[in-house]
């Protein structure tokens, strides 16, 4: 068979299995207990929050180590907009305007920073985030915290309303991610991250692109911060800003693998259970067994589980001789 | 008619004047060599046409109209095209989508993926990169990657092209054939600026020849005039050159 059909034969299959795998999360609820239930949500919630770092990181190339400072302003713009009496659905769609507009607006000043510096900026920005917060104070509840208005849905259903619009969410950052990377639009990203000055003589606006990318990596993180403050009901600036969060979506995306469209889901959900796992069964020291196996992976797999599984498929492959 | 034309051009690096004033023009259809020793401001002049380094000060005109300030993509899709001297290909995407970047954003009337791809196809012919085209840019030659980065400056239908170094690196038989490519280029009408330390490919190929110095312009003509001027002799091609020079074409000038 010449390569293009079987390309095409296996993109189908890729396609039918992702398919059935999200048939099958969206349908889990009814058997899944509480406990899960949980699991599971906090798993989309990182495939979201890693899938907008992989935005700006994977495809952009711009290391926002700060880029959970998002999930912060969507967590308080969903919690904002509800305190003021919008419904849930609305405050969401504010929660991604405003983590995008504030990507948008200091996206112009600081994304002229290259390699570590704008690194360092954006985890300046999520530690500024906090202190505004707090100093704003007034509707954003400032360092007491905001509880949000709760749901007339009782805890049940609500739970597992809540798993639905964070899968829901997963697949959709997922295929925007995928849809980009078919545009012009992912073009330029990828040549920016190859070589921004090369870019920009081939005619690439590199400026408007970074904050185009940085801004929808922004609204995906923001989405996922904004449907956590409803399923949490209570927030606070050092949780929803807490940089641990762009930490762990961080080792997801280099776990999963940059750039690639599936690689954020699999990394959060590998690195979700491990974790998971690793804190049922090492109830006292659950934080050194999981650095150390984070070390593993990354010794082993530095460049994501996508590219590890093929050169051992490869591998595997010319040892055995089949084609 | 002048299609570039540069005024004064001024480059600072903190207290160093990497350009120092330095005014020059090229005519449409001319090929235009800028010759010097290393850190006479040659890349930086390329840098300052192309807008990669903001201008300190000066002012650019091309095609009758100002264009000083303007960001690279706009130039690029003015029609001013650039490769460089450390190539920079995109090192995650194959020749062909390499190639097909310039033509999706660089040109300036190309709409659709079969314009685009098209556009490719036919630079990475010109250039003799077909078939090569679904390699990834580390399986190239040094050779074949200078000739990528012609071919994605010829992707963007360019009315003017400035090469940096396209010969640095490359044996006999490739600067022939990149000699050739060039002179073709000239023959469809494109407008070159060519920076170059390879005297035979800027004797083969220039029409007019710049010497800079020291962020200065030294020399200005025919090359047969710039490389037997005593100035430029001093500073940078040296004695050996001029007499061998001298002995083996003692009129040299124009095209070859």
């Amino acid at each position: 068979m010449s390569p293009a059909p079987r390309i095409r034969r296996r993109a189908l299959v890729l396609w039918a299995l992702a398919i059935v795998g999200v048939a099958l999360l969206a349908a889990a609820p009814l058997v899944l207990n509480n406990y899960w239930l949980r699991v599971l949500t906090t798993v989309f919630m990182y495939a979201i929050v890693t899938q907008g770092l992989n935005v700006i990181v994977g495809l952009a190339g711009y290391h926002a180590f700060g880029n959970a400072v998002f999930f912060g302003f969507g967590a308080y713009g969903c919690g904002v907009a509800m305190t003021l009496g919008l419904p849930f659905p609305l405050a969401l769609v504010a929660a991604v305007a405003v983590s995008a507009a504030v990507a948008g607006v200091i996206g112009w000043p600081i994304l002229r920073l290259r390699g570590h510096y704008f690194a360092i900026a954006t985890v300046a920005l999520n530690l500024a985030a906090i202190q505004l917060v707090i100093q704003v104070g007034g509707i954003t509840g400032g360092a007491q915290g905001l509880p949000l208005p709760l749901s007339d849905l009782p805890p049940g259903p609500l739970y597992r309303a809540i798993y639905l619009v964070m899968l829901a969410g997963m697949v959709v950052s997922t295929l925007l991610v995928a849809f980009i990377l078919t545009r012009p639009f992912g073009y330029a990203l990828r040549a920016i991250r190859d070589g921004e000055r090369a870019a920009g003589v081939m005619g690439i606006d590199t400026t408007a692109s970074k904050v185009a990318a940085w801004a929808i990596s922004a609204g995906i993180t923001g989405f996922a911060g904004g449907v956590w403050a409803y399923w949490i009901t209570f927030i606070e600036p050092a949780s929803a800003f807490d940089p641990a969060i762009g930490v762990k979506a961080y080792m997801m995306l280099i776990l999963g693998g940059m750039g690639t469209v599936v690689g954020p889901v699999l990394g959060a959900f590998v690195l979700e259970f491990l974790s998971t796992l690793v804190w049922g069964g090492f109830v006292t020291a659950h934080q050194i067994v999981f650095g150390v196996l984070i070390v593993a992976i990354c010794l082993v797999a530095p460049n994501g589980m996508l590219v590890a599984g093929r050169t051992l498929i490869q591998r595997w492959r010319s040892r055995h001789g089949a084609a | 008619m002048a299609l570039l034309e540069a005024s004064d051009l001024e480059i600072r690096f903190g207290g160093v004047k990497a350009l120092a004033g330095v005014s020059f023009h090229v005519e449409a259809g001319e090929i235009f060599g800028v010759i010097g020793p290393n850190g006479a401001g040659k890349t930086t002049l390329l840098n300052a046409i192309s807008a990669v380094y903001r201008l300190d000060g000066g002012s650019i005109r091309f095609d009758g109209a100002d264009v000083t300030g303007l960001r690279p993509h706009r130039l690029s899709r003015l029609g001013i095209a650039r490769t460089f001297q450390i190539v920079q290909p995109f090192k995650a995407m194959n020749v062909r989508e390499n190639v097909a970047i310039g033509a999706m954003f660089g040109h300036a009337r190309l709409r659709t993926r079969a314009e685009w791809l098209a556009a490719a196809d036919a630079a990475l012919e010109r250039t003799g990169l077909a078939p090569k085209a679904e390699l990834m840019p580390p399986q190239l030659t040094l050779a074949d990657r200078k000739r990528l980065e012609v071919a994605r400056a010829l992707a963007m239908g360019p009315r003017i092209i400035l090469f940096d170094e396209v010969m640095a690196g490359l044996n006999h038989t490739e600067i022939e054939r990149m000699i050739d490519l060039v002179k073709s280029l000239k023959q469809a009408g494109l407008t070159v600026v060519i920076i170059e330390h390879v005297m035979k490919a800027v004797l083969a190929l220039c029409d007019r020849i710049m010497v800079l110095n020291f962020g200065a312009k030294l020399a200005e003509g025919a090359p047969g005039e710039v490389v037997s001027d005593a100035k430029v002799v001093e500073a940078y091609l040296g004695q050996r050159f001029a007499k061998a020079h001298a002995s083996a074409q003692p009129a040299a000038g124009g095209a070859a």
